[in-house]
């Protein structure tokens, strides 16, 4: 093998030894050694191909307590509704799918392949609270507890709807009603936490090299997230069912976009806008009640005000805002930390 | 702290000064007469048992041409165990060689 292919293979490798400053590291050993006149030669490779398998050892040791820790958050997050759903709506494996049917034979094996991965996403998405709790940080658990349980708050509302209900529980002829409810309910259980986590590793992966450079692994700010995240999903409760899921909505997406368009803009416009809406919808959904469209005034004007409320707060809590809660691993302690 | 041969080299290396990972390597095969070559992967894990072990600890980062070097540095801790170290190796080879002086070898027979 020679050396400048050596070259690129123990640089590729050299990005999983431990930390990003170790992969400069390592490549400017690399870049020098061949300046020097030494070649790269295959045991260099190998040399740091076993750093980085010591180094993933070193980490999955460190991790492992806690994605056994995230177990319990994963269910925490997706078992109660899931399991809910389950059993609360019908006896999923005692349905018994014709056959011939090969429709519903397809969708309830697409809802199968949902809860499993649903689980999945949720040990996933309890590793990552687990971190951020360890971080002192509590928006995406807040988010995510948040948001589950809100929307287990919604099944009533799809469930009072669905005929099966309405006629006294399941029965063949529904068959074939079962899986948009299904696919709809699961969907809206995992695909959004799923989404959150997915921001916040792009976002985390994004920001990492800058922590990195700043010679901060990791720092944590009681940021505007953490108090929307906190605070919002509260609100839902000031609002009737009909109107529950689009608030939510935009309850949900608000706090994870927040740290770019800052917070104070998340309360200013976001709440108010999402308290128009909710009147539009409430206006639109009961026009033929007028004492609920009396309700949907008064509560968008209460959004509003709690908006206007939760400002002063915010510029109350300014000075925690600003306040750094260091965390702060040394690239040494990492680095001591990554090969065990 | 026991040394091993490289864990020794390296701290021997860093008596003359703080260093990069690519300038300890390089001082380690003049110190050994070319027959220590350390490998990257193994130098650097030794680094890094050495400053877990607090015997050596970074003195700085730099950006030379473009790359990033971090320069390593001996503690208080890292120079007495160096110094002791260095004082029994010296003293097993002295008596290595005591041994082999033919009078002491005639001795022993």
């Amino acid at each position: 093998m020679n050396s400048s292919l050596s070259r690129r293979i123990a640089e590729r490798l050299s990005r999983h030894t431990g930390s990003d400053s170790r992969a400069q590291e390592l490549r400017s050993h690399l870049a020098e050694a061949e300046t020097s006149g030494h070649p790269i030669t295959t045991a260099d490779v190998g040399s740091i191909a076993l750093l980085a398998a010591r180094s993933a050892g070193a980490r999955a040791a460190r991790d492992l307590p806690w994605w056994l820790a995230g177990f319990p958050v994963a269910f925490l997050l997706f078992g109660p509704p899931v399991l809910s759903y389950e059993t609360h709506f019908f006896a999923w494996d005692m349905i018994e799918v014709p056959p011939a049917d090969a429709s519903a034979r397809f969708w309830k094996r697409a809802v199968d392949v949902l809860l499993i991965t649903s689980f999945l996403l949720g040990l996933v998405a309890g590793r990552r609270c687990i971190e951020h709790l360890r971080n002192g940080r509590v928006a995406l658990p807040g988010l995510l507890l948040l948001s589950t349980f809100a929307a287990g708050s919604q099944v009533d509302l799809f469930v009072e709807r669905t005929p099966w209900w309405r006629d006294g529980g399941l029965q063949e002829s529904h068959i074939n009603e079962v899986p948009m409810y299904s696919v709809a309910l699961i969907t809206m259980f995992t695909a959004l936490p799923a989404l959150f986590v997915l921001i916040d590793v792009f976002l985390s992966r994004r920001d990492g090299a800058k922590r990195l450079a700043a010679g901060t692994v990791n720092s944590t700010t009681i940021d505007g997230r953490a108090v929307a995240a906190l605070v919002l999903p509260f609100l839902h409760l000031a609002v009737g069912p009909l109107w529950r899921l689009p608030f939510l909505l935009l309850v949900w997406l608000a706090p994870v976009f927040s740290r770019r368009l800052k917070v104070t803009a998340t309360l200013i416009v976001v709440v108010p806008v999402a308290s128009l809406i909710i009147w539009g919808l409430a206006n639109t959904s009961t026009s033929n009640d007028p004492l609920d469209d009396g309700i949907a005034i008064v509560l968008g004007v209460f959004v509003s005000f709690l908006a206007v409320w939760l400002r002063m707060a915010f510029v109350a809590l300014q000075p925690l805002r600003t306040m750094k809660v260091d965390v702060r691993f040394s690239e040494r302690a990492l680095d001591s930390d990554a090969v065990g | 702290m026991r040394l091993n041969e490289q864990r020794f080299l390296i701290l021997a290396s860093l008596a003359r000064g703080p260093m990069h990972g690519y300038a300890i390597a390089d001082e380690i095969r003049q110190l050994s007469d070319g027959h220590h070559t350390p490998r990257p992967g193994s130098l650097y894990h030794a680094i890094d048992k050495l400053v877990s072990s607090d015997l050596v600890i970074i003195d700085r980062e730099d950006t030379v041409d473009g790359r990033m070097r971090r320069y390593y540095r001996l503690t208080e801790t890292g120079i007495e165990t160096l110094t002791a170290e260095a004082s029994r190796r010296a003293q097993t080879a002295q008596a290595a060689i005591a041994r082999m002086n033919p009078s002491t070898r005639g001795l022993l027979a």
